[in-house]
């Protein structure tokens, strides 16, 4: 990094090439979707280069590139969770915090209603629903765009609603 | 999901570097600011009425433990912001020094209090709503804000909302402490509501300044726009 900061090229490549599968890995351990692993690695490298200044290299270089990432990391999950909430509100909201008591029972209906539905609905609300992807991730692994999924995670909740 | 691929993005990193200088360290950009923040007290000191009880209430120990509670949470607050501010430079020490020093404060103006009450006195006695305390704390702590906020402009401010929070906080309690030598109100509503709440009030500022200014995510996506990279 210290050639880095003198502008050597060569150095820095070498650099960034061996810090990827370091960085991968630590995102690996935290981040249990695996689609989202590439783009914080990214994110990180990105960072790391617009901070590359704050290395100083009198001090151990772990502790600066672990913080950085560590730091992406706990960002993107705050991004997925305020996402996800938002997502939820959109699609009618179907955990209601406010009724927290009747969440459960409401939740195991929720569910069985699913049963009864065409496969692709049942699927979409799963990964969306209950194993808490987002619609854009969802979308890629259903094989359809991402708007055409909301329509149908809004229209499907809309009836499950209406049969509870 | 990214528009180019790992490798391709390190290819681009690498045409866009240029030479950058190393920042001073964490200590040292820790004490330029001490140094702001002592000659800011120093000069008011020298501009503004020093409080004529000074030399007797200088013997009092509650008074002792809340101007030396005041530095202390101070400096700490600040070396916690400079921490931030430089990615692996962060310690756990700094924290534990500003709950001691809060912690002190809190005790010594409880201390104050309970033997207000004690001696039948009511703590909205002395009280007097006195803004000129409460725009003398700001007026204090524009150098120091200044020279904090160029600082985490120096850096790189990850967690940008807390580092400007923490960096306009520190520099309202300059203010807080120019007052403990001039402003001879002892009234503990004053000192919470006239010294306290405009640097706590500051801090919250940082917090929007923060956001706007240094926000990290803002940086990155800049810098993909540099590079040619989709969001």
């Amino acid at each position: 990094m210290e050639r880095a900061q003198k502008g050597d090229r060569g150095a820095y490549s070498e650099l960034l090439t061996s810090l990827t599968p370091v960085i991968r890995g630590f995102v690996r351990k935290r981040i249990a979707d695996e689609s989202s692993v590439d783009d914080i690695c990214q994110d990180v490298l990105l960072s790391i280069h617009l901070a590359r200044r704050t290395y100083l290299p009198s001090k151990p270089f772990k502790p600066w590139l672990f913080t950085i990432t560590r730091r992406r990391v706990i960002d993107h999950q705050r991004r997925r969770f305020k996402r996800r909430g938002r997502e939820l509100l959109d699609d009618g909201a179907i955990l209601d915090l406010e009724h927290a008591p009747n969440q459960i029972a409401s939740m195991a209906d929720f569910i069985k209603a699913t049963e009864k539905l065409p496969e692709k609905k049942r699927e979409a609300i799963r990964l969306v629903h209950i194993e808490g992807k987002s619609t854009r991730e969802a979308a890629e692994l259903l094989g359809m765009n991402e708007t055409g999924l909301r329509v149908m995670l809004h229209r499907t909740i809309k009836g499950i609603k209406e049969q509870l | 999901m990214s528009s180019i691929s790992t490798s391709e993005l390190t290819d681009r990193l690498v045409d866009d570097l240029e030479p950058v200088k190393p920042i001073p360290t964490a200590l040292k950009l820790w004490a330029a600011w001490l140094v702001s923040a002592a000659l800011v007290l120093l000069l008011s000191s020298l501009k503004s009425k020093i409080r004529p009880d000074l030399a007797a209430v200088a013997a009092e120990p509650g008074f002792l433990i809340q101007s030396a509670a005041i530095i202390a949470a101070c400096a700490s607050i600040a070396a916690m912001a400079v921490g931030l501010c430089i990615p692996g430079s962060r310690n756990s020490l700094s924290l534990w020094t500003v709950i001691v020093g809060i912690g002190a404060w809190i005790a010594a103006a409880g201390y104050e209090v309970f033997s207000h009450l004690q001696n039948g006195a009511s703590i909205l006695a002395g009280y007097r709503p006195i803004y000129m305390c409460s725009t003398a704390v700001l007026i204090y702590s524009i150098i120091p804000a200044a020279v904090f906020l160029f600082i985490v402009r120096l850096s790189s401010p990850l967690q940008s909302k807390r580092a400007a929070f923490l960096a306009l906080f520190a520099s309202g309690l300059v203010g807080t402490a120019a007052l403990q030598i001039s402003c001879a109100n002892d009234n503990i509503l004053h000192l919470l509501l006239s010294h306290w709440l405009p640097a706590v009030a500051l801090g919250v500022l940082g917090l929007f300044l923060g956001q706007f200014l240094f926000d990290w995510d803002t940086k990155v996506n800049r810098l993909k726009e540099r590079l040619s990279i989709k969001k």
